[in-house]
């Protein structure tokens, strides 16, 4: 009996097929793996080119089982295809270190596919930096409000962006229920859809009081508006890609959009976005397809290390993208403890620099120098992996702004628990000097 | 009458398109405007849910035409997983280009037809676009 081909296999055995066959990537032959996972080869030639060598190719792939083809419908040619230039558009390059040779792959996904879609270069207005964390509880929002807050008392002009969508709850924490928006993200993003964005986007931002005694401003694009009633509706619609003048516009496209378009109308100095947790699409979105820098929020669990990998194992496998994303992001160590400072600090650190170091981080031989590489020794803190520390403060865990406000909180507190974090964020959207 | 099994929607889309912007280039309008219809309706039936073979060429849609399956493109939601049918149906925003189309155009003098030509070609070879990507997907039934 033959035995199964599972989906984590599939794509090895066809690639060790064609390089068998002596294929490699300069050959006009892309995999193409479509939305099941199943595996058919595009061929951009001729019918009878290299026949021989295809056909053992085609009847490998016959081999696959369910994430096979039959091998009378395993290979395409651009026959087959209305525009089969747009076939190459989408084709990539993947590498992984189990194969002796990279191949040019279309990889068609129901979803997932921004985390393979970034943002080239920074963004042509203020630095947007994206708050992101494979799980939630670990004081993301309170952080962003935090360095929102010591922004403004700098004199900075905030924009706080709430973009975790299936868990709002910067808005909640910024502004009290009465200083809701009229409207919200979601419903930009269905309003959009029909043409009706412009009649919106000036009503989904309010100022937060958390500002008020400072020189500065916290302006929070809410997730949601006032009065809300029909949130999930709005939000099971608004992924959608809807059409535009050159071909669909994607969500992606549409998310960087709206944050153009809110960068003119506020005229913030930074913008600060809430993605959400887990990897999940709109995190994809948020992180790869918005953000200047990312900071990778995480507790020293196995949960987070294991999420992470896998996240840059993804990663690892598309050089562009690879290359793309890497200097972007920032550990963030979240809910440091009291207890112990110096030894869990240590094994954070280890682990951060485990997972960068075999996924993002090129390897170079030991005594050797290459000052191009992307490469750090495990204690440099300029480092992607080198985090910057929150504590551990239960003070924070209730954190209100109005605990600010009202002076039950002092700026000495925020200060002990926060300003290792705050200093480094200001770094990565360009500004240093002593806090204010 | 086709026998069921002979029936290729996307193989006939294509075929379809070719053929029209041959007879356009020779200035063949009238029947390259039937052929754009053709390869439009083909495309959209390619992405059609069917209960079977015989459904696909004999039920209440396969006898009905671009202009009369317009209105019915929500039907294309019920065979996939929601948001790869938003991304299909956002690749053919002008699809009611062909509202004004109609089979009984072959009998028209040719200065009586609609002026519609190159809007039916852009909605037609927006159809085709669309099959390329159901295709790489293996969405096409």
């Amino acid at each position: 009996m033959t035995p199964i081909v599972h989906f984590q296999d599939a794509l090895d055995y066809a690639v060790q097929a064609l390089v068998e066959e002596g294929f490699c990537q300069e050959d006009p032959v892309i995999i193409l793996r479509d939305t099941k996972g199943c595996i058919r080869l595009f061929v951009n030639a001729d019918s009878d080119w290299e026949k021989p060598r295809i056909d053992r190719v085609r009847t490998k792939i016959g081999e696959l089982g369910g994430f096979g083809t039959s091998p009378e419908q395993a290979v395409l040619y651009p026959k087959d295809f209305f525009d089969p230039s747009r076939v190459l558009q989408d084709a990539v390059l993947m590498q992984d270190p189990a194969w002796a040779s990279p191949v040019q792959i279309v990889d068609r996904q129901i979803i997932g596919q921004d985390w393979l879609n970034p943002i080239m270069g920074p963004s042509a207005g203020p630095p947007r930096l994206v708050f992101f964390g494979l799980k939630g509880g670990v004081g993301r929002s309170t952080a962003m409000a935090l360095l929102a807050f010591s922004l403004a008392r700098e004199g900075r002009r905030v924009l706080l962006v709430d973009l975790d969508l299936e868990s709002p709850g910067l808005s909640g924490l910024m502004l009290p229920p009465d200083d809701l928006p009229d409207f919200g993200v979601v419903d930009y993003l269905v309003e959009d859809a029909v043409g009706q964005g412009d009649d919106v986007i000036r009503r989904i931002v309010a100022a937060s009081p958390m500002a008020t005694q400072t020189t500065g401003e916290i302006r929070v694009v809410s997730a949601m508006g006032i009065g809300e009633r029909d949130y999930l509706a709005k939000l099971s619609r608004a992924y959608a890609d809807v059409p535009g003048v050159e071909g669909p516009i994607s969500f992606a496209s549409r998310l960087r959009g709206l944050l153009d378009r809110l960068a003119i109308q506020e005229r913030p100095d930074v913008i600060l976005v809430d993605s959400r947790a887990g990897l999940h699409d709109l995190a994809a979105v948020c992180t790869v397809g918005l953000a200047d820098n990312v900071l990778l929020f995480a507790t020293d669990s196995p949960q987070s290390w294991q999420g992470y990998r896998l996240l840059f194992q993804h990663w690892q496998r598309h050089p562009r993208i690879l290359k793309s994303i890497r200097d972007r992001l920032k550990m963030v160590q979240a809910l440091f403890p009291e207890a112990d400072q110096a030894a869990r600090s240590a094994n954070f650190l280890q682990n951060a620099y485990s997972v960068f170091a075999d996924t993002l981080y090129e390897s170079i031989l030991p005594g050797e120098e290459d000052l191009d590489a992307f490469h750090f020794s495990k204690t440099d803190e300029a480092a992607p992996h080198y985090p910057l520390r929150i504590n551990w403060d239960n003070r924070f865990q209730e954190f209100s702004p109005l605990l600010l406000a009202s002076g039950a909180m002092t700026e000495d507190q925020i200060l002990a628990t926060y300003g290792a974090f705050i200093k480094g964020a200001r770094g990565l959207v360009g500004l240093t000097g002593e806090l204010a | 009458m086709p026998t069921h099994t002979s029936v290729s929607y996307p193989k006939a889309a294509l075929r379809h398109f070719e053929d029209a912007t041959l007879l356009e280039a020779q200035g063949r309008n009238p029947n390259a405007g039937q052929l754009y219809g053709f390869a439009a309706e083909c495309g959209i039936k390619s992405l059609m849910p069917f209960n079977s073979q015989k459904e696909r060429v004999d039920g209440p849609l396969g006898n009905k035409h671009i202009h009369q399956i317009i209105n019915q493109l929500s039907q294309v939601q019920t065979a996939y997983q929601s948001r790869s049918c938003a991304h299909y149906l956002s690749m053919i925003p002008n699809i009611n280009n062909f509202h004004d189309w109609d089979t009984t155009h072959r009998y028209f003098d040719e200065s009586c037809l609609p002026p519609s030509l190159p809007c039916w070609r852009d909605a037609a070879k927006e159809v085709c676009l669309m099959l390329d990507q159901a295709t790489q997907d293996r969405m096409v039934l």
